[in-house]
């Protein structure tokens, strides 16, 4: 045995990247958690003023045309469909399904992806309305 | 709500809202209000403001165990991690009450229409 080299330094960017695939979608189930508490002022004015009567209905509809409503979209829709994705993953790993790593890294590949095409298709969808 | 308690009623919390959220996505999806007087009748049906309000409830509080958790995660000093939690705890309850309003609001003006 040669004597073990004191202290051991880890290179933060080296550890970056080859961060598992695990390690980023739970980093961006924070992340996404963290932006949908900051949408929720924005729903629930849009959700306020669809109801208080045709014209605001109306103003609510209107204002789905606006690049800013897109931008918003955008974040919003990968937001929630990585918490929503991911969030499944985890209750599917509380009750033991999935949790062998080969099939653990399988699923975090499956989320990331499938968070980021939902998030381009309904951005597509939006902006082609 | 701390240690076992607060695991599992992120996890009640979040499963309702993903079953929620799968239902509201296939109402837009497949029955998209095109007018007011449909959402309005949408809303405040008996089953759906009921759902709608165990919804913001279940909101509500999935968001304080989280961000109360990110909150004691990252920031450290007492005061700023004080300060933080009490803006975390007020802006939500602020939000439910708001949504509540919002609820009976709808309740109401659906009532008004059917009575005239």
């Amino acid at each position: 045995m040669y004597p073990k080299k004191r202290p051991k330094y880890l290179n933060l960017f080296y550890l970056l990247q080859h961060m598992p695939m695990m390690a980023i979608v739970s980093i961006a189930h924070r992340v996404s958690g963290v932006l949908l508490f900051f949408s929720l002022p924005w729903l629930l004015y849009w959700f306020h003023l669809s109801l208080q009567g045709p014209d605001s209905y109306q103003q609510v509809l209107d204002w789905c045309d606006s690049i800013w409503f897109k931008g918003f979209a955008l974040v919003f829709a990968w937001s929630l469909s990585h918490h929503f994705l991911a969030g499944i993953r985890y209750l599917l790993l509380d009750i033991d399904i999935g949790i062998e790593h080969k099939v653990a890294k399988q699923t975090a590949i499956t989320v990331s992806i499938s968070a980021v095409l939902i998030a381009g298709m309904i951005f597509l969808g939006t902006a082609l309305l | 709500m701390q240690g076992l308690n607060a695991w599992l009623w992120q996890r009640l919390s979040g499963t309702y809202l993903a079953i929620f959220i799968f239902y509201l996505v296939f109402y837009i999806l497949f029955n998209f209000p095109l007018s007011f007087s449909q959402w309005l009748a949408w809303v405040a049906s008996p089953i759906n403001r009921i759902a709608i309000g165990l919804f913001f409830l279940s909101l509500f509080f999935h968001a304080w165990i989280g961000g109360r958790d990110v909150i004691l995660d990252y920031i450290h000093p007492p005061a700023w991690r004080f300060f933080s939690l009490v803006v975390l705890a007020i802006s939500l309850l602020a939000m439910a009450l708001w949504a509540m309003q919002i609820l009976f609001w709808a309740y109401a003006v659906q009532g008004m229409i059917q009575w005239q």
